[in-house]
């Protein structure tokens, strides 16, 4: 994980992982939907940062966030950090200390609902391969749908 | 849904239509559409219907989603049926689920930049946004018990 101490700006070939916690957030197809990068109460949406962290360290804190949630873990999409500043939109650190240094948030959301779907359908279209469904703890492997 | 778009100046020959005597010689766009009912929509519909039916059953509550999420309301659940049942039948029905703001979404998808997704509140106002490649129209719209044409049309752009 990133250290605590000295937390960097967010660069923009920076991988991001935002957490599937909702099963209508994903198509059967391995894409995912806007649903998922649509924010709601807050202009702003949660991702985590894959720097310095392993794939465990990543998927542990998915598990933290499910929980707090008191939801189920579906998997894990990815998504560079320059996908993420179109229009209004830029991706800034945003650590919860001490447990997660590696949080992020993409802010600047209008407030419009309709902008907000154009930019959730952008965000969902910029994302490169197939998402990850969540594996059990005694397999290593990446996690297939 | 098959659709054909052209412009042509409109002569006395081009169709034997006595409603479009008063455009002879006039340029003018014309769109023709299939309009031959899909195989199985009706059941389909009414499943959808159901469906539409159990997923405002489920968010009637506030924080149904153990996130504080809204609850969807009778009014918005009423619209997003009658939407629904407006739809014309040579139309591809929609994947429909709930939003967190109490909004109920249809979306239209044949690819991750060919795509409609469109939010029903409770007052009526539909919220929408499409992909079509690079293009990316959006806007919104007062649902007046028709179906609305903007959607008609980006449905099509879509799907057909």
């Amino acid at each position: 994980m990133i250290d605590l101490t000295h937390v960097p700006p967010v660069e923009g070939d920076e991988l991001l992982t935002r957490f599937i916690l909702n099963v209508s957030e994903v198509r059967a197809d391995g894409t995912v939907r806007p649903q998922l990068f649509l924010p709601y109460k807050r202009v702003e949406l949660s991702v985590n940062r894959h720097r310095d962290a392993t794939l465990e360290e990543t998927w542990s804190i998915g598990q933290q966030v499910a929980a707090q949630r008191g939801k189920t873990l579906i998997g894990r999409t990815d998504i560079r950090a320059h996908s993420c500043c179109i229009q209004t939109l830029n991706v800034v650190a945003s650590p919860i200390l001490p447990d997660n240094p590696n949080h992020a948030d993409i802010v600047g959301y209008p407030a419009r609902k309709d902008e907000q779907l154009s930019l959730a359908a952008k965000l969902a279209a910029a994302i490169e391969a197939p998402w990850h469904a969540i594996v059990p703890e005694s397999d290593t492997s990446e996690g297939s749908r | 849904m098959s659709t054909i778009t052209f412009k042509r100046n409109l002569e006395s020959e081009t169709l034997h239509l006595p409603e479009l005597r008063s455009l002879v010689g006039h340029s003018v766009e014309i769109v023709v559409r299939d309009s031959q009912p899909m195989p199985g929509f009706e059941a389909d519909r009414t499943a959808l219907l159901q469906t539409v039916d159990e997923i405002c059953q489920r968010c009637s509550q506030p924080g149904w989603d153990n996130e504080g999420a809204e609850p969807i309301l009778t009014q918005t659940h009423v619209i997003a049926r009658r939407l629904l049942e407006l739809l014309p039948n040579d139309t591809p029905l929609p994947v429909i689920s709930p939003e967190p703001d109490g909004q109920i979404n249809f979306e239209w998808y044949r690819a991750s930049r060919r795509l409609l997704t469109t939010s029903i509140s409770g007052t009526g106002t539909l919220y929408w946004a499409a992909l079509i490649d690079s293009e990316d129209p959006r806007g919104s719209c007062q649902f007046a018990d028709q179906f609305p044409p903007t959607l008609l049309y980006w449905i099509g752009m879509v799907c057909g």
